[in-house]
Parts: C-alpha cells; structure tokens; sequence
C-alpha cells in the first residue's frame, strides 16, 4: 500500500507561517518607539475627502498632490462624476485637515477628494464615490471629517468601507457629536474619531466601547485655512485627521500591516492604554484603568463610554 | 412653526452665551433665515448664498464646526457676512434629520471667548430639534418629493427603505 501524498496546504495556511510583526515581539513590545518613532510618512499616500485643499498654502509645505487631485460632481441626471485636476477648497475645512496631517507626518503625499462643492444637494452620493475612488487608487489613509444620516445609503457605505478594509486601505473617520446614528462612522471597518481634551498632537485615546474607538485633539487647534489664511478651529473633524497623520506615520515604518494590525498599534500605543499597563495592576483590572482614566480625557458626552457607577 | 424654531434660537444664544443666532433653511442652493435671535433678530426672510459659509459646510458635511476668527481671517459666517461685521467666534452645527440636513443653527460671537465643546452638543441638540420643525414646515409648504434617483456609478440601483439596516446608537 502506497500512502497517497499529503495534500498541498492551502494558501492561506502558508502565508500565515510568514507573517510577522518585525522586531516586536508581544503586545506589550507596541510602543509609540516600535511604532513611529524616527517615520516622517515617507512614501505613505494619504487621501482627504472633504472641501478640496488649498494645495499652495504655505502651511501645507508642497505635500499637495494637486494634479492628482479629483472633484466628484453630480450630473443632472444624477450621475456622480469624477473629474480629475487641480481644485481649491470651497470652504477651508479640507486643507485645514490636511495641515493637521501634514504637521504630524511631513513626508506623506496627500491628494484632496473633494466632494463638498458649492451645491448643498446630492452629497452623500458625491461622498460614496469619493470613497469609492480613493479605495481604487489604493490610497494608505483616507481621512473622512464628513458623514451623512441618510440610512438609504448605509448599507452600500458599508459594502464600501469593507472594500477598503480588504484592500489595505485605513480609514478614518470623525465620530457623531451627539448620539445619532452617522456614516461610515458606525462601522467595524474604519477608526472612528472624537475630540479628546489634549493639546499634544500626539496624544490619543483608546475608547473601550465603540463605535467611535479612538479620542484625539480637536479642541482649539490652529489650522491652515482657506485663503492662505489660518483658524482656531474645534470639532471631531479635526480630531479624525490627527489619527489619519499618526496612522501615516506608523504606515510609513510599517507598511506591511493591515488595517486590523494597525488599529491593533494604535489601541496599544494609546495613552490610557499605556499608563494603564505601567499601573501596576492586578489581573484582569487593565480594562478598568483603561475605561476610567478614558472618562477623564473625554472631551464630548456623545461618547457614552461607560456608566459611572462602574467606575 | 416659526414660533418654535425662534425659540429655540433663542435657546440657543441663551445657553451658549452667543451675540447673536439664527436657524438657516436650505432653498436650493441657497440658505434662508427662518428665525433669528439676539442682534441679528432682524435678518428673518433674507437669503445668503451658501457658497463658502460654515453653514453651507454643515449642511453638506453634516459636522459641526466652531471656530475663532482673527480680524485677518476669511469671514465665512453667514451671519456676521448679513450682520456686516467681522465675528469674533462662530458656531454652526447642522439641523439634522434622516436625511440631508434641513439647514443649519449658526451662532456668532461668544461672550468672553471660543464656543466649546459642551456649546457643541447643546447646540447639535437643539438643532436636531430645529431639523424636526423644519420638516414639518417643508411637508406643510410642499408635496412630498420624489424618492431620490441618485446614483454614484452607472448602473447603481437606486436606494430603498427595503436595503437599510438598524443600527445600534452610539
């Protein structure tokens, strides 16, 4: 009798004996050093989808890919379309975050979406296939300070976030301010963003009850601004784009971590999550010390991240 | 219904310690003033291009947004642009409903500083109650409109009720 050859394992299974996490060994190896220290964003391709950028602003240093940038604009017979070619802002809010990510990773190149125009219709059309867009140019980041409640579009924003979940594609988004229902911010599939109180740009939150995952500066910031102009600005808008420009730094040291990988270094390399592990705690209380002193750095009630008789 | 949305404006300049306020209705491509409080209480009925505004932003991006002005900086509040002055501070957030925003709450110029945070969500509260009135006014004022036949590619079939899910709130 002649055994019959194993079969061939499948791909999957030998792909999965090759992956490693260069130089780290466990989980408490994921330290803002391991992660970004000494990145710049170099060769990392951040996508900002809101009002256009202002890509000559002196602020944003020449990181404006401004001939690859795309307008989406909607057809009368309600088509959206993408033109592509260099745009202003219509507002100053989209350069204003994209100087946000610029000042955290200078070296990322960054191409505007801009799919909020002069017309107030039609924007969560324009949106999705902006979206849609950035994914097919595999852009590393896609920063989104924008969402729409219309729940019609809920569902193909979901099939579309788990595209770009899938094809290596980081989103992030900026979080409802009040607890009603606001996409893509709900999803699994990207890292949804609220103001925290901190003033080091470098200095985020991991929220133990999602949706929204992670808390960052948006309270008076000082953004670039349409007109060559600057403003103090607040808002979850711009707290989403300093987790986009962290999120470029750490793409840029390590370009061979998928998004769950990422989010995965940006929960470890969170400063509740952080000091809680140097607390010397008992088993099993990490997740405590996380959810209280993520209570303190809160900046907005409409994160409901816990109630405070369990603290 | 107007009676209501004045007083929420009111509410609003009141809780938030603002100069001046007003709730923003989408015409078109325009935005009309539908109530107003404090010093710009006269500006009921004036249209302002939306072109550039914090309002036009909120009603299409559905963030809200507070910022401080310099006297250098772009004015981009309706408001103030109405007012003919230069704000200090602006907050807009939008008049959500389930659908596009209806319009925007937009407030200029906070005693003894920038609006904050907890402006924010005050404010985000009662514009979501202004998003409700400014349905009923819409519905009153016009038949319903037909369902959307918005379409991001070619070929994309068009939204239905049937396709949406529940989603848990935050």
């Amino acid at each position: 009798v002649v055994d019959a050859p194993p079969p061939a394992r499948p791909a999957y299974s030998r792909d999965s004996t090759v992956l490693r996490l260069p130089g780290a060994i466990g989980l408490s190896d994921l330290s803002p050093e391991w992660a970004w220290g000494g990145a710049t964003g170099k060769g990392v391709r951040v996508a900002v989808i809101d009002s256009g950028v202002e890509s000559d602003h002196p602020d944003l240093g020449g990181c404006v890919d401004a001939a690859g940038a795309v307008m989406v604009s909607v057809s009368p017979d309600g088509v959206a379309q993408v033109i592509t070619g260099p745009h202003g802002d219509s507002f100053g809010h989209g350069t204003g975050c994209a100087g946000i990510i610029h000042a955290l990773a200078p070296e990322a190149r960054i191409t505007s979406v801009r799919v909020l125009g002069p017309h107030l219709g039609g924007k969560a059309v324009s949106f999705l296939r902006g979206l849609g867009w950035a994914i097919e140019q595999g852009f590393d980041v896609i920063n989104m300070s924008l969402g729409t409640n219309r729940q019609d579009w809920a569902l193909a924003f979901y099939e579309v976030c788990d595209q770009a979940y899938f094809r290596n594609c980081f989103l992030v988004t900026a979080a409802n301010n009040v607890a009603q229902p606001s996409f893509p911010s709900m999803y699994g599939s990207v890292a949804s963003v609220a103001c925290n109180l901190a003033t080091d740009p470098f200095r985020f939150h991991f929220n133990p009850e999602p949706p929204t995952e992670f808390l960052a500066r948006g309270i008076d910031v000082e953004v670039p601004w349409r007109g060559g102009g600057r403003v103090r600005a607040t808002g979850n808008s711009f707290a989403a784009p300093h987790i986009a420009g962290i999120a470029a730094l750490i793409r840029s040291k390590h370009p061979e971590l998928r998004p769950f990988q990422l989010k995965t270094v940006l929960w470890a390399t969170a400063a509740n999550v952080r000091e809680a592990r140097r607390a010397p705690l008992a088993a099993g209380r990490l997740s405590q010390t996380v959810r209280r002193q993520t209570i303190s750095a809160r900046a907005t009630s409409a994160v409901r991240i816990i109630r405070e008789s369990e603290v | 219904m107007n009676a209501a949305l004045h007083a929420l404006a009111r509410a609003a300049v009141d809780v938030t310690g603002a100069g001046a306020g007003a709730v923003l209705a989408v015409a078109g491509d325009d935005l009309v003033v539908v109530a107003a409080a404090g010093d710009c209480a006269g500006l009921v009925g004036t249209t302002v291009a939306a072109t550039g505004t914090s309002a036009a932003f909120v009603v299409s991006s559905g963030q809200p947004i507070a910022v401080s002005v310099r006297p250098e900086d772009p004015v981009t509040s309706a408001v103030a642009a109405l007012l003919g002055r230069h704000p200090a501070s602006v907050l807009c957030v939008p008049c959500a409903t389930d659908e596009d925003p209806l319009g925007a709450l937009e407030l200029v110029d906070k005693a003894g500083g920038m609006f904050t945070v907890d402006d924010i969500e005050l404010a985000t509260v009662l514009a979501g109650i202004a998003g409700a009135a400014l349905t009923e006014r819409g519905q009153a004022a016009a038949p319903p409109a037909p369902p959307s036949w918005e379409r991001p590619w070619p070929g994309w079939p068009a939204p239905t009720r049937s396709a949406t899910r529940r989603w848990p709130r935050c």
